[in-house]
């Protein structure tokens, strides 16, 4: 029995060749081979009044040569692959009209009716265009090594950088929106409902930059504005309990962004958007004119004295779609790798963004939902500034083992501006560092045990701010083994001893383990199962955050415990059809929660916010998602539903601040070098939320369900100017829904944005 | 391979633009200045087959009084002490949705929040009360309702037991 995509690899990620280029290299082998046996077929007997084609084929986008495309006259046996410089040919072909059918993994099918005559055709180019609909081949998430996505035992969903720049995705939490299974409540990611509103404090979902942590140090945040986006090559979302490899923080699920290595060739990427937000209704209008939204990206790659580096800048400017909203971004990325021996790589990473906005906290109310209190000071502004910096030396010990070791730190720091003498609870500041280190093995011991094994230490530390100088320390020894018994069949157990010490605390011990199953019952349809556990320690400013902000009041809390979680999943897919793609992807869930911390109002008249334990929560659900062509291939859709119960097991009412149910769609028309894509996606309304909120702020409680359109044209010009350029008219939330995703915060409404991008 | 062309693929669009774009500026809505609405479901216990007599119904609202126990239903709404839904709710239903707007400047709570049925000719008299928000153990205890300005509450059940009625205020 033979699988497609199986991938044997103990590469954790990109180790001196990525998996993907050695498939392509095998499949280059194959392609010389291939073509060699073709050219060997054709029978003599065609000789004579035959004829032969030859030409190119090309990425549709930037021209590129594309090597180990597949090549068939339809209905005959004639075939060819292309080679290194996109070049093929066909020869001994019958004259007369036929169709040359043209295809690779990751771009649409392209036919070519062709009208053939005696002798040679030549010049014949193939410009094929990258497909919308596609499935990473490979993730590197789910168990630290480079694995096919048909072998893991969890969920995982990816969005890759075609994806990301046709929705002209600046910031990370926008990205996620359209993942099955997540939604975003303004700081907070949500996987299966793993998070409610804390105020952004505390991800329960972990968040790695090119596998390093990326969590501030002090209240353990996503900073969204401080990821490189435009040079994304993929994101991926495990979902469930992920503390068996990665410790704390996985509670809910995993986001690992992976960036674009640099290119060897040189290479100079440039995007620009500018447009708008149109102006909200007549009540909410607070300015007369549309408030601009814009910003430019570069990269430049090439290969340099033997090192891998790529540069990258860019600023952003959004006036906001509601008053005291402005913000302007500014960020660098560096990416650097070099062969230091045959054996050895190191690469790097560095990452600088800074962001100035205005400080909106809550509305004034809904009559006024795009105007702050008016109690609110239109001077403030928050000023925050943040650095990651990565090194990872990468050690082949023969052919089967590898060694890595990563080392990095992340820099935060926040303050508001101007600086307020009168009282510290109106001055917010804080300077953190987040340090990881990490030593981890992956070796494959023989055709049937893959171990991968690390030890890992992080150091969470506060400088100065408002949370005063507090550190936490966490260490960790994790071990995992990947068993294959027979080849349809690959098991998968673990395990994690994570300590943490916080200061003034005494040590505690976490022991996280995993265990998962895949079973491939044919080609093209696989059974998975998995059990994992998760925790997260509480943040430095979970347990000692003791502040005042939009008239709720903070109070600190060092005895805080970590959260628990267990998650325990069974699915399944299925390629329904091979012509029309169809894939079929389903999983029922089952997550129990101990001790989740979540701010609650002790004093059920008073707007006291006090992070607490509250004991138990269950989220069973399911969810399905189904993705393909339509006949004709003119349409291709993809559909997700999410069904959860989040229960509080103590109340038994449904956890506050969660959806039941999430949805989203996915149409892409193509046609010609043109393609119109929409999207929808719709969030149920949170049926519970902290009533005593009404008391600070007005109309606190409103909320409703969540439906929102995006729908953008997208012009491939290569074809038409022949220069490698895309535009992008892209207008989200295009029927300017109104809603809200955490409490008293509109939305974005519609906005309407032209983006260019080329790649030089 | 064969695609559809550019012509052909424009009405379709044009249409779904068409269709969806009547679907514009939903989602929340700015309340009128000051407005208060309250908003729920009335549930009958029993089904459609408890109630009474169709003769002995009148008309069937929900009303909202700020003070408890109240004068008269007709009496406090006519005082503005009281506000009721704007018709008579359907009946012999198993539910039944309600809405009462209550203008602005409100009371700062409404005391007593309860069904009212006419079960007679005279207007000012036949009410009797049908259900109340009110914990189900403690039905003359009712409960209070705190109110802001612009607020919307929405979600409040009602449940009518015709077989088990609450307290009579009127």
């Amino acid at each position: 029995m033979t699988f497609k995509h199986k991938t044997v690899s103990a590469y954790p990620t990109q180790v001196f060749a990525s998996p993907l280029s050695l498939v392509m290299r095998s499949g280059l082998r194959l392609a010389f081979q291939s073509l060699l046996v073709c050219l060997c077929l054709m029978s003599p007997a065609f000789a004579q009044g035959t004829a032969s084609l030859a030409g190119e084929v090309r990425d549709g986008y930037d021209g590129r040569a594309l090597a180990g495309v597949t090549l068939r006259v339809v209905g005959t046996q004639f075939g060819a692959i292309s080679r290194a410089d996109g070049s093929w040919e066909l020869n001994n072909l019958p004259v007369g009209n036929l169709t040359l059918r043209a295809s690779l993994v990751g771009y649409e099918p392209l036919e070519r009716e062709l009208e053939v005559t005696s002798g040679q055709n030549k010049g014949i180019i193939l410009s094929l265009r990258q497909s919308s609909v596609q499935t990473s081949e490979v993730v590197v998430s789910a168990g630290k090594r480079v694995q096919a996505v048909q072998d893991v035992p969890v969920s995982i969903s990816t969005v890759d950088q075609l994806e990301l720049q046709q929705r002209n995705i600046t910031r990370l939490d926008d990205a996620l929106r359209y993942i099955p299974g997540v939604y975003v409540s303004k700081d907070q990611i949500n996987v299966r409902g793993s998070s409610g509103f804390s105020l952004g404090l505390g991800s329960r979902v972990l968040i790695l930059l090119d596998d390093f942590p990326l969590l501030s140090g002090d209240n353990g945040e996503v900073k969204f504005d401080a990821l490189p986006i435009f040079n994304v090559k993929r994101i991926e979302v495990v979902k469930g309990a992920g503390s068996a490899l990665y410790g704390t923080g996985a509670l809910g699920g995993v986001v690992n962004i992976l960036t674009a290595d640099p290119s060897e060739t040189p290479e100079l990427r440039v995007r620009a958007f500018a447009g708008g937000y149109t102006l909200p209704r007549e009540e909410w209008q607070y300015r007369e004119t549309a408030p601009f939204l814009g910003g430019v990206d570069a990269s430049y790659s090439r290969r340099l004295a033997g090192v891998d580096l790529l540069a990258a800048g860019g600023y952003k400017r959004n006036e906001g779609h509601h008053d005291y909203l402005r913000t302007s971004n500014w960020n660098g990325f560096v990416k650097f790798g070099a062969d230091l021996t045959d054996y050895t790589r190191v690469k790097g990473i560095v990452n600088v963004a800074r962001q100035e906005r205005e400080n909106f906290v809550f509305w004034k109310s809904l009559r006024a939902a795009t105007s702050p209190p008016d109690d609110a000071n239109p001077d403030e502004r928050i000023v925050s500034d943040k650095l990651s910096a990565a090194l990872s030396f990468e050690h082949r010990l023969g052919d089967k083992t590898f060694l890595i070791l990563r080392s990095g730190v992340f820099r935060t720091a926040f303050a508001t501006e101007p600086r307020l003498e009168s009282s510290a609870n109106d001055q917010l500041s804080s300077t953190s560092y987040a340090i990881s280190n990490e030593l981890q093995l992956n070796t494959i011991l023989n055709e049937e045990l893959i171990l991968t094994a690390g030890l890992s230490s992080a150091l969470n530390s506060i400088t100065e701010g408002f949370l005063g100088d507090q550190n936490q320390r966490l260490g960790a020894a994790y071990l995992q083994a990947e068993y294959t018994p027979m080849p349809a069949l690959i098991l998968t157990g673990g395990g994690r001893f994570d300590i943490e010490s916080t200061t003034g605390r005494d040590s505690e011990l976490q022991f996280s383990p995993k265990l998962g199953a895949t079973y491939h019952l044919s080609e093209d349809t696989r059974l998975r199962s998995s059990f994992g556990v998760g925790f997260r320690s509480p943040t430095l400013g979970e347990r000692y955050s003791s502040l005042q902000f939009g008239g709720l009041t903070v109070a600190a809390n060092p005895d805080l415990d970590p959260e628990k979680s267990w998650s325990l999943e069974l699915g399944g897919a299925t390629r329904l059809t091979d012509e029309l793609d169809w894939e079929l992807d389903l999983a029922v869930f089952y997550n129990q929660f101990r001790d989740l911390i979540e701010p609650q109002f002790p004093d059920a008249n008073e707007p006291n916010i006090r992070f607490i334990n509250i004991t138990r929560a269950r989220i069973a659900g399911a969810e399905l998602g189904v993705k393909g062509w339509l006949p004709g291939r003119f349409a291709a859709l993809e559909l997700a539903l999410t069904a959860m119960d989040p229960t509080d097991l103590d109340t038994d009412e449904i956890l506050k601040y969660r959806s039941k149910w999430l949805a989203q769609g996915r149409v892409i028309i193509p046609f010609g070098w043109l393609e119109f894509q929409t999207d929808y996606r719709y969030q149920s309304r949170f049926d519970n939320i902290d009533e005593e909120i009404i008391f600070a702020v007005r109309n606190a409680d409103a909320r409703t369900d969540i439906h929102v359109f995006d729908m953008r044209l997208i012009a491939n010009l290569y074809n038409v100017t022949n220069m490698p350029l895309r535009l992008t008219l892209n207008a989200k939330n295009v029927f300017n829904y109104y809603y809200t995703e955490i409490i008293a915060n509109l939305a974005p409404m519609r906005s309407v944005t032209l983006q260019a991008e080329v790649k030089l | 391979m064969k695609r559809l062309s550019t012509f052909s693929l424009f009405w379709p669009l044009f249409g779904l633009f068409a269709v969806l774009l009547g679907g514009c500026d939903k989602g929340l809505e700015p309340p009128l200045e000051g407005d208060v609405i309250l908003r729920g479901r009335v549930d009958f216990a029993g089904g459609v087959d408890s109630w009474p007599e169709r003769d002995s119904i009148y008309d069937l609202r929900v009303a909202a009084f700020q003070e408890y126990p109240p004068e008269s239903l007709v009496g406090d709404i006519v005082e503005q002490r009281a506000w009721f839904t704007d018709d008579s709710l359907a009946t012999f239903q198993e539910s039944v949705d309600w809405e009462i707007t209550i203008p602005s400047p409100g009371p700062a709570r409404i005391a007593y929040l309860v069904v009212a049925m006419q079960n007679g000719p005279n207007i000012f008299e036949d009410w009797i009360a049908v259900g109340v928000h009110a914990p189900a153990d403690q039905r003359d205890q009712p409960t209070v309702i705190q109110l802001q300005p612009g607020a919307i509450i929405e979600d409040i059940v009602l449940t009518v037991d015709f077989d088990d009625l609450p307290p009579q205020p009127f």
